[in-house]
């Protein structure tokens, strides 16, 4: 993937994440965001992780 | 024409490492201060609960020390406080929202701070006092919560830390605009092994930032608006609420005559279908002299973080205004969950907490890349000028 789509996902994620956990008014809704939230968490530490 | 735009464009370049470089330079203590004191703050709850926070459900054996009956319980609550503290007055009344758990604070004046007030806790369904005091460990907590709300400065330590937030803004938007030509050679994510530690941080810093920058900015912004909140409130009250109390400004403060529960009662069916979260008594500080200012929220989740008060007349008992909030306080009401991350159960606070570990990381690796010193010798620096353009 080339280099600026990896940070521009990544903020999609983490906006996508909060919008649906804040707005979402049930536990699977916020599991979800949750989920989409920890994403750029995950791919930084496998990146770090992996070096 | 070609080498024209590459000379604008190294210019416009140049220009904005400096603005990422003096505007990390302003902020980034400051910011790690904040980081370091907001780790705690992301788990209050969980810390409150492992210092000993009140279950009810845990203390039902405890004998009630007043008549049940659930409607009157506040006013009952309130004159036991009394009771056991003479010479204090009620200021405010709490309602969990989690738990079957009324808080009520006195003090000595009706217009002292709330700084020295009594705390003292009572089961909501018994009247049962559970608590005489603070709970314990909450001292340090304040002192943590002073720390990052306003660095113990008051009001202008707020304002000093919301401006520290728009350098910090600014630091993320011109590295954003930076990562991409410096990172252009390289593949998304890679650490160079081969350079200097220099280069690794360097790397380091860019792979972290990238990946929390949304965050960084989501949290920055609607920590800005939280400094924003003293001025806005004040400016609120001065437009639209001060006028409406100009008769009472100079009167003496009253005590109540009317009961808790008809305040309540009057005031829920002003706001149907609405949960009261606390009663505040008569004062001239953050209310009126006159009247008991009760605060309702609604029961969704995000209505839940609007709040509403309702202005009863504490002589009787009687509906006088329900100042319904500007946009600009909705708005900052909206931005604090998305500040404190407390919406969305134990998962989405560690998810806060390691988004919050790694901005100390973006924020050391910042302060280690200003401070370590680049290679000497021409020759070194080009390599190392390099190398950082991700031309390896």
């Amino acid at each position: 993937m080339r280099l600026w789509r990896w940070p521009l996902l990544l903020a999609v994620l983490t906006v996508a994440g909060l919008c649906l956990s804040l707005c979402v008014e049930n536990a699977f809704g916020a599991s979800v965001g949750c989920l989409l939230l920890a994403t750029p968490i995950g791919v930084m530490a496998r990146r770090l992780w992996t070096r | 024409m070609a080498e024209r735009f590459a000379a604008r464009s190294s210019l416009s370049l140049r220009r904005w490492r400096w603005w990422h470089r003096w505007s990390s330079v302003l902020c980034t203590l400051f910011l790690l201060m904040l980081c370091v004191t907001g780790l705690p703050l992301v788990f209050a709850d969980e810390i409150d609960d492992a210092l000993g926070r009140l279950h009810p459900a845990r203390v039902a054996s405890s004998p009630p020390s007043l008549p049940i009956r659930a409607a009157s319980v506040p006013d009952l609550v309130v004159a036991d406080a009394l009771r056991r503290h003479p010479g204090l007055r009620p200021r405010i009344v709490v309602f969990d929202a989690d738990a079957p758990v009324i808080q009520l604070r006195l003090t000595r004046g009706p217009d002292d701070s709330y700084a020295g007030s009594l705390a003292l806790s009572y089961d909501r369904r018994t009247g049962a006092l559970l608590r005489d005091g603070e709970p314990p460990g909450s001292g340090v907590m304040r002192i943590v919560l002073g720390l990052h709300r306003q660095m113990l400065a008051g009001l202008p330590g707020e304002l000093f830390l919301g401006a520290m937030g728009i350098a910090f803004l600014i630091a993320i938007v011109s590295g954003f605009v930076l990562y991409a030509p410096f990172m252009r050679r390289l593949r998304f994510g890679q650490i160079r092994r081969s350079g200097s530690p220099r280069l690794r941080w360097l790397d380091t810093h860019n792979l972290v930032g990238a990946c929390v920058a949304a965050w960084m900015v989501v949290v920055g912004a609607t920590g800005i608006m939280n400094t924003l909140a003293t001025p806005l409130f004040g400016l609120w009250v001065m437009r639209d609420v001060a006028p409406r109390l100009a008769a009472f400004r100079t009167a003496p403060v009253m005590m109540p005559t009317a009961t808790l529960a008809a305040a309540i009662a009057s005031a829920s069916a002003a706001v149907p279908g609405d949960r009261v979260l606390s009663v505040t008594f008569p004062s001239h500080l953050a209310g009126s002299p006159r009247h008991f200012v009760v605060w309702v929220t609604g029961r969704t989740k995000v209505r839940g973080r609007l709040m509403t008060p309702v202005l009863v007349d504490a002589a009787t008992g009687a509906t006088v205004m329900v100042a319904r909030l500007p946009w600009y306080l909705r708005l900052l009401e909206l931005s604090r969950p998305l500040h404190f991350g407390d919406y969305g159960g134990l998962g989405l606070k560690i998810v806060w907490a390691a988004f919050d570990a790694a901005t100390i990381l973006v924020l050391g690796s910042g302060l280690y890349l200003l401070f370590a010193r680049p290679p000497s010798g021409r020759r070194a620096r080009s390599e190392e000028g390099r190398l950082v353009r991700g031309e390896s």
